[in-house]
């Protein structure tokens, strides 16, 4: 009886100590990716998908930013952050395309085409499901040929959704600030509830395409309400 | 064997029942368990690690549904061999335990009046012999 009560108490830390882990990611609300320092990608996790795309901080102090140029590749920066997307909702963000991918000789026609899945900047909103098939995913693109808040599923998966924010060249060049409503936007495009959110990534991409393209990023934030 | 005295039940009594569906539950329970969280914490934590969206369709999908394909074809053959070992488990041990109760009977009824003798590999040789020293005193 007496180590059943033990192995009973043993079992109830560890469980606390597991649940504390777990939910200690969602106390470093809001965060603020300013890129400002030389080693601010430490915190990020590089997942190469096709070749590797690469990011560079470039500027110091309080005008840094993160650099990415893409030959060919598809690479993403990755940062883990657990967060409501109801209570949190608000992310925002700034972001600059200096080349688009070159999608010439690719179809025409609104997603379905892996061959001109490219873009020049996303920025990706994960949400991790305990069965891998039903992680879902918001992507806020800058797309050069697709009308501004158009919905997209991704030719890859249909989970994920694909809403393009900024459009065409007229901006090419600028910082452009961007505030989306997470939870909104995950309503308008899945038309359900967001569930808990698990990551935020960056990336640009050309392995479609087989092209180049150029964008920076700056100011991340994430997790605020207003 | 003579093809008369061949069975024509599966099932030579309850208990030879029982004890085959105790060692195929036993057997195929831990099996499907570990199946299915082999299955899941692979492609989960692959899935964890990878992240992209993108990354997870294109790879890790297609692969997941590949070995799907795999543990559908090869789950009934498992199982078949699982219920042919648990078939031939619990004949071993029901046979002898059958025979040692009928010449316990016939002992009893004084219809016999030598030892009990079992096939070289039954179960059971020890009680047998136990057995064959206890009518050898009576």
């Amino acid at each position: 009886m007496r180590r059943f009560r033990t192995i009973t108490f043993y079992l109830l830390v560890s469980g606390a100590f597991i649940l504390a882990i777990y939910t200690a990611s969602a106390y470093e609300l809001p965060k603020w990716f300013s890129f400002n320092k030389k080693n601010s990608l430490q915190e990020w996790q590089e997942k190469i998908f096709k070749n590797k795309v690469i990011y560079t901080i470039e500027g110091t102090d309080k005008n840094g930013y993160l650099q990415a140029r893409s030959d060919k590749s598809c690479s993403g920066l990755v940062y883990k952050i657990r967060f409501k997307p109801k209570e949190s909702s608000i992310m925002s963000w700034q972001w600059k395309v200096e080349k688009f991918p070159s999608k010439a000789g690719t179809g025409s026609e609104i997603g379905g085409w892996i061959e001109k899945d490219d873009y020049a900047a996303r920025v990706y909103v994960i949400f991790p499901s305990w069965l891998f098939t039903s992680t879902r995913s918001l992507e806020y693109v800058w797309a050069e040929d697709i009308e501004e808040d158009t919905i997209i599923t991704s030719p890859y998966f249909g989970n994920i959704k694909l809403m393009v924010i900024e459009s065409g060249k007229q901006n090419m060049g600028q910082w452009v600030y961007e505030e989306r409503n997470i939870y909104e936007d995950y309503k308008k495009c899945f038309g359900s509830e967001p569930p808990m959110a698990g990551a935020i990534a960056l990336m640009t991409d050309t392995d479609n395409t087989l092209s180049t393209a150029e964008a920076s990023y700056k100011e991340i934030r994430v997790g605020y309400k207003k | 064997m003579n093809k008369n005295n061949k069975r024509k039940r599966a099932f030579a009594n309850k208990l030879h029942k029982e004890i085959f569906w105790l060692v195929f539950i036993a057997a195929l329970v831990p099996a499907a368990i570990v199946m299915v969280l082999l299955y899941y914490l692979i492609f989960n934590i692959t899935a964890e690690q990878m992240v992209i969206p993108e990354a997870i369709a294109y790879n890790l999908i297609p692969a997941a549904k590949k070995v799907i394909v795999i543990l559908l074809f090869s789950a009934p053959i498992c199982t078949a061999a699982i219920l042919f070992f648990a078939y031939k488990i619990s004949h071993r041990i029901i046979g002898p335990f059958d025979r040692i109760v009928r010449e316990l009977r016939e002992c009893t009824e004084g219809k016999k009046k030598d030892h009990i003798v079992i096939r070289k590999n039954d179960k059971f040789t020890p009680l047998v012999d136990k057995i064959n020293k206890l009518l050898d005193k009576l």
